[in-house]
Parts: C-alpha cells; structure tokens; sequence
C-alpha cells in the first residue's frame, strides 16, 4: 500500500536526537554519512555499526520501522553485494567453478559495501523520522543561506521544498480517496495487461490533478490574503537555537569520527 | 433473513505503527431489505468506517460482513460484485468525476459492472439521472461545468446507475445551501420509495435523520452506542447530548416542554408530529397535568 513508504516520514517523539537543532542533525548525519565510506577495517566499521545502533536505539523508534525503510533497496544491496563478489579479484581464492572465482577480498568487499549502504540507509532514515518536515527545510534554509550571496534564492527554493514535502501526505491521503471512490464504483485496478492498467489510472489521475490545481489556487490566495512577500526581512515564529544537547551531539560524532581515522590505521585495510 | 448483518466487526488503522488506531470494536448490526438507516455519530467515531466495510474497501481485521446470509470475503477475488450489490457514496463525491461529459462519468460503474448493451446501458444511465433530478441536457456536457450541487447529484448518479441492492450515502448534503440539501434528500427518500432498496445515510445532521430514517445507528468511540427506530432514539435526548450529539430541535423543545411537566410524547421528530401532538395537547387532553410555565 501507498502507506507502507517510509522513508521521509516524520514520526514524532521527545527523544535526545528529535530534540536537537535539525541544522546539528544534517551536520553530524553528514559527518557520520562521508565517515561510513572511510571506516575500511573491520575495527573502525565496528565502531561505526555500534554508534548507529546506539543511536537507532534513543530515537525510542522501532527497529522494524528502519528495516521497513531497507526493504525497498534490498535488491539493490544484494545486487550490488554480489556483483563484486565476482568481480574483485585478488590472491586468496576461497573458491573456483567454471568462470566464477570468489576471493577472499571480493567477499570483504561486497560485506562492506552491504554495510556501508545500510548503514547509509538508517542514517538518513533516523534524520527523516526523527525531523518534522518543516524544521529540515528551515534548517537547509539556514545552512544554505550563505548560497545568497551568488544570487541564489535560497528562501524562495526552501519555501517551494517546505510546500512540496507539506503536501506528500495530503496528496497520498487524497489518491486514496480517489482510488477508494472509483473502486466504489467498480474500477479495477488490480488485474488486467499493461494498457489495461494505464487506462485504469485515468480514474485516478484526472481528479487528482484537478484537486492539486485547486489546492494551489486556494493555497496562493491565502499567502496572497496574508500579504505574504518572500525575500529578506523575513522572520521566523520558532528561532533555531544550538543548545547543550547539540554540542553534546557534535563532541560525540566529532570523537567517533576521530575513533574511526585513528581505527583505521591500527589493522590494514580490507576494501580497495 | 436480514440483508446485511455484521459480527463482532473490528477494524484497526495503521496496524504495527505508532499511530495505530482502534476505529471499530466489534459492531453487531443486522439491516433488513427496504430499511432506510441514518447512520450518526461524532468525528472519528467510526462512522466511515463503517461503511467501507459494508461494501467491501476495507478488510475487516476479525469479524464477519454477511451479505444475504454469505461472508462478502469468503472469495476476495469477487469482492468487486459485493460492491456493485452495496453502492457506497463517499463525502465530496463530485471530486471523483473524471470523464468528458456526465453521461459518460454516470456510465463508469455500470460499465464496469458489465453491461455491453447499449439500450441497456442508456436506460439505467438516464434512469439515475432522473432519480437526481439532473437534466437531459446536462448530460452531453463536461462535468466540470456543472454548477457544486448539480456536480454533486451527478456523482450520485453514478453510483445509483449501478443499480446497487444497498446504497450509502456519507454525508451527501454536507457544504450544500438548504435548497441544495432539501433536494438531494427528497430525492434519496423518492429513489428509496420507487426502488424498494435498503439505503444507509450519514450524516450530522439530525434534521436530515429525522426526516428519513425508519431506524437510526448510533456510534461512539469505535462502538455501537444505540441502535433502534428513529422515535426510541430521539426520546433519549440526554444520553446522546452525553456522547457529544443532539437531538433535533422540535425534539429539544417537546423534551423541554416534557421536563417543564407537560403530559406530552417527547418521541417527536418531524414538524408535523410537532403539529398533531401539540394541537392535541392544547385541545384539553392533556391539560390536567399542569400549566407549562
């Protein structure tokens, strides 16, 4: 069902990391992000893997609900995982048939390439579940601002993002009331060949495009009504404020960080 | 035998997620063939939920739909017949009119239903439209042309075309001007008269109720809170002000009147049962008891 995408979505909470200033969180996820692909021994992705853990775990949010967010890539990481396998060579051959030879490096190799894109995944995930959509955009807003300075129109691009992601869940709402109405009807949508399907989208589409049409009309008219102008000289109802828990927050990511160089250089290094 | 029954229907939103939410714990009903229902409740009490598990959008998670006697999910590849049997209405209709002209969007369920035949076809299109008081030449137009009432009535006819055993309608007069109201509900009370079929009507409005139930549900919390004919449930004015609704308002003032020590039937709900009762009242019958203050 439409309901089961996970990703981006916000699940409110009053954990450590929900409370943070969202501009720490993109900072130290970013942090965290670029050191998953330098962690290159089994010490300092072990380092890595058990911060993530740890993390997952104050969010206070299910675990499942992170691995409902890999289900959709988990082709990909197989896929991925395997063709190295095959294709990294190296001099410790673990096993030979016919064209196929395994390597001892290319297993490495793949093991971490699965980790590195999982880990990926629950990271970015625990940023979208744990940041409702509008503290991101105003974090980007703020983290961007500099960008105004070469003409770029920082706030209006934040504004259209901060629309577009409030209007994901209505519009996802409003398919399925759609949909549920033209199956009231006897629309099937669930058999039948290619044509038939697309043909059975018009029901659907149509409506919706006229709603969306709608919806930006009415949303114009009442930023319109309440004299909205965009550009400088604007103020914001909630201030964005680093706090206590934020350099707690970056300290740690900053040490791990440091664990993770420091890590590295003590074994040798398992990917290429 | 009963048309349509239910059996400890439950239905949860959101299994497995935080926002996971109980909207129906089992509901008992049993609605017979040519019933006219009004179906009440607050705002998430369970209502709409109701209804799409009548006609099969929404699976139960225990419990049973019968449909003349026979489970609606014993076979879920059929579940699309259940639907042409039970014709749902949901809120807003007109929002899901997608086709060029209203002939044709009128035509959609009918179609999908099966039938090929041209005559056929026609017939039961201009049929419903008839039924909603649409116009001939409104037909050959786009719907989107139509003014909201006619767009709405239009909607309703799409799904009256499919000619339904049981038709439900969410809160068909909800955003409409009195007249449009008015209009809308005399012709549910006419089709339900010419057709004989069982029709379940939501709404908030008790007037609406009062003018057309035989019998009336009551929901509250997830649960069936009253069920019973449309004098019992209003004679209960205290109880339902509990759960957060009302009572018509003739009905509050034939309560009031009750309450002041009036000998009078607080079972009233329409004006001309206001009318008989309080011509009888003042021809003496039930004077005895005391000036009303």
């Amino acid at each position: 069902m439409i309901s089961d995408i996970t990703i981006g979505q916000f699940m409110p909470g009053r954990s450590f990391i929900h409370r943070m200033d969202p501009r720490m969180k993109i900072i130290t996820m970013a942090a965290l992000i670029i050191f998953v692909f330098l962690a290159r021994n089994m010490l300092s992705m072990g380092l890595m893997l058990g911060f993530t853990f740890i993390s997952m775990l104050i969010t206070r949010i299910s675990p499942k609900m992170y691995f409902k967010g890999l289900k959709a890539i988990w082709f990909l990481i197989i896929f991925t995982s395997v063709l190295n396998m095959l294709y990294i060579g190296g001099d410790t051959v673990v096993f030979k048939w016919w064209i196929f030879t395994i390597t001892a490096e290319g297993l490495w190799q793949s093991a971490f390439i699965a980790m590195r894109l999982v880990l990926i995944i629950i990271i970015s995930s625990m940023l979208t579940y744990t940041t409702s959509p509008t503290d991101l955009t105003a974090a980007i807003e703020r983290l961007l601002a500099p960008l105004n300075w070469i003409k770029i129109p920082v706030h209006e691009l934040a504004m259209m993002m901060t629309i577009a992601l409030r209007f994901i869940p209505t519009l996802l709402e409003e398919t399925e009331k759609i949909m549920d109405a033209q199956k009231a009807r006897g629309a099937d949508m669930e058999n039948g060949g290619v044509m038939k399907r697309a043909k059975a989208l018009i029901p659907i589409v149509i409506p919706l495009l006229i709603s969306s049409f709608r919806r930006a009309f009415d949303l114009a008219t009442a930023m319109d009504c309440r004299c909205y102008t965009s550009g400088s000289g604007r103020t914001r109802l909630n201030v964005l404020r680093y706090r206590f828990r934020d350099a707690v927050a970056f300290v740690t990511t900053a040490a791990v960080c440091t664990g993770i160089i420091y890590l590295n250089m003590l074994s040798p290094s398992l990917v290429q | 035998m009963a048309l349509i029954e239910t059996q400890d229907l439950r239905f949860v939103y959101g299994k497995g997620t935080p926002f996971e939410k109980t909207a129906l714990n089992g509901a008992n009903i049993s609605i017979n063939e040519g019933e006219f229902i009004g179906v009440i409740g607050h705002t998430g009490s369970g209502k709409s939920t109701l209804v799409q598990l009548l006609n099969g959008l929404l699976k139960p998670e225990s419990g049973r739909v019968l449909l003349n006697g026979a489970d609606i999910w014993e076979k879920p590849k059929e579940i699309r017949n259940v639907r042409f049997q039970v014709g749902l209405v949901f809120q807003y209709p007109e929002y899901q009119l997608f086709e060029e002209t209203v002939y044709k969007d009128i035509a959609f369920g009918p179609t999908n239903k099966g039938i090929k035949d041209k005559d056929e076809l026609d017939r039961t299109v201009r049929k419903a439209a008839e039924f909603v008081g649409l116009k001939e030449e409104l037909l050959d137009k786009s719907p989107f042309d139509l003014s909201g009432g006619e767009k709405r009535r239009a909607a309703i006819a799409g799904v009256i075309a499919m000619e339904p055993r049981v038709l439900i309608l969410d809160e068909p007069t909800a955003g409409l001007d009195p007249r449009g109201r008015d209009r809308i509900l005399n012709q549910i009370k006419n089709y339900r008269e010419q057709t004989g079929s069982t029709v379940l009507l939501v709404s908030h409005s008790m007037e609406d109720i009062a003018r057309v139930a035989d019998r009336v549900l009551v929901m509250n919390r997830g649960n069936v809170e009253m069920f019973d004919t449309t004098a019992n449930i209003f004679k209960q004015g205290g109880h339902l002000s509990e759960i957060g609704l009302k009572v018509p308002q003739v009905t509050q003032v034939f309560l009031e009147l009750k309450r002041l020590g009036a000998d009078i039937d607080a079972g009233i709900y329409t004006m001309e049962q206001a009318k008989a009762a309080a011509l009888e009242y003042l021809s003496g019958a039930g004077r005895k008891g005391g000036a009303v203050q």
